[in-house]
């Protein structure tokens, strides 16, 4: 299993473990909005579980963010590795309940509240809590117990 | 006599040593088949909230395939003692991460997963659920909890077989010292009857004592006495208390005259006096 499509399927499966606030995502149908921004591999095996969707769980859609503009209304926007500067501007950009996800070192310091990580080959995150209630999210204490590390878990 | 009172007594012992066992039985039974239907119904229930609760515990491990936390999720399980196995499998339904009790011999852990389901045999109850994650699923566990059920029905078994041994010998004990009440009475009755036949007087009465078929046979009895003397006291009847009336009565022709009396020719008297004169010649 390729690298990029563990990242999708994980990337599938956060907003799952995420209380978002009220009025997001209020009814069981709506759709899931999943942007991917800068990472190709992942978007197009991220394209094939949005095609694979079973009945009965939350519907998911794929969008590829290609500027600031397309990012509007996502609920769970990756930015894949680049520079920091970009990084940092695209995560600023989206407004209001968004879950940010990155992949480089210091992901969690240019505003992302979930980064991947590889730790022996095996793809991990490391997640922080304050990134995310910034946000009006809480990640949920199931979640954080698979995190290779938490930030700013204290409280 | 002796004979009739030791048939009576077996009778009743019969009686009273059948309906305990039946009736101690038929409890026996209902009681054991519904423990035992309750006990495997609650088995079944058992695997499948221990499942669902390692299930949700396990939901993020398997989604994001941290097997760590999976085996941490299942090893929870170390504090139920009766769950003997328990394994969570993937999305593809490979074997993912499995716990398995130390003393757990001859228990095999599945490599794949199979459909969702409960069984419940003589020993364990094995519950295969789905693993979800907010409605989406992530995968399968396995879970076998033992359930004794057998071994309790057989020790319960054991317990009614002593119970029935007990209340028998207590019934059986019980009802040697209430029989007296009735075969007393009847034992009065025919004592009145051998005195009478010993010539001990007319005015032998047997003594009603209860309210019941006994006490009416002595009543009846006690009339049949009395009607007795009623017509003993008439004339002619050869018998009576004088010596040379048994003589007579002994001897095979006094015996004859004795039943031929003219006086009253009808045959209950020919009866009563024949029976008059058997007694005679009974007397020692």
């Amino acid at each position: 299993v390729s690298e990029s499509a563990v990242k999708a399927a994980f990337l599938s499966k956060f907003g799952g473990f995420v209380e978002w606030p009220a009025g997001t995502l209020a009814r069981p149908e709506d759709p899931m909005v999943i942007g991917v921004a800068g990472n190709d591999a992942v978007a197009s095996d991220l394209e094939q579980i949005v095609n694979s969707q079973r009945a009965g769980a939350r519907p998911l859609a794929l969008r590829r963010v290609r500027d600031e503009a397309s990012a509007a209304g996502v609920h769970v926007l990756f930015i894949g590795a680049g520079r920091e500067a970009r990084v940092r501007e695209l995560a600023a950009a989206v407004r209001g309940p968004v879950l940010v996800v990155t992949e480089q070192d210091d992901g969690l310091r240019l505003g992302g509240m979930l980064n991947f990580v590889v730790d022996d080959g095996r793809v991990r995150f490391t997640a922080s809590v304050p990134a995310a209630e910034a946000r009006g999210l809480r990640l949920s204490a199931r979640l954080l117990s698979v995190a290779q590390s938490v930030e700013g878990r204290a409280r | 006599m002796t004979g009739g009172r030791r048939s009576i007594r077996s009778k009743l012992n019969v009686i009273v040593a059948v309906t305990t066992i039946v009736a101690l039985g038929v409890a026996a039974a209902a009681l054991l088949l519904v423990d035992l239907r309750r006990g495997l119904d609650y088995a079944r229930q058992d695997s499948v909230t221990q499942a669902d609760v390692i299930a949700l515990a396990s939901a993020p491990a398997l989604a994001f395939a941290d097997r760590a936390v999976a085996l941490e999720s299942l090893s929870v399980l170390r504090a139920r003692e009766n769950v003997v196995a328990a394994a969570l499998y993937d999305e593809a339904g490979r074997l993912f991460a499995s716990y398995l009790r130390e003393d757990a011999d001859r228990v095999v852990v599945p490599q794949r997963s199979r459909a969702v389901g409960v069984v419940v045999d003589g020993e364990h109850a094995t519950a295969w659920r789905p693993v979800l994650s907010s409605r989406e699923r992530v995968g399968t566990i396995w879970l076998q909890v033992r359930h004794d059920r057998t071994r309790q029905a057989l020790e319960y078994l054991g317990v009614v077989l002593l119970v029935m041994a007990g209340s028998l010998g207590a019934a059986l004990l019980l009802s040697n010292r209430l029989q007296r009440a009735v075969t007393g009475p009847i034992l009065d009755i025919s004592g009145v009857a051998r005195r009478i036949l010993r010539g001990e007087g007319g005015s032998v009465r047997a003594t009603r004592r209860s309210d019941d078929e006994v006490g009416e046979l002595v009543d009846a009895f006690n009339a049949m006495l009395d009607e007795l003397d009623r017509r003993s006291a008439a004339p002619a009847p050869a018998c009576g208390t004088g010596t040379w009336r048994a003589a007579r009565c002994s001897s095979p022709r006094a015996s004859r005259r004795c039943s031929a009396t003219p006086t009253r020719n009808s045959p209950t008297s020919r009866r009563r006096s024949w029976a008059c004169c058997t007694a005679k010649t009974a007397m020692p």
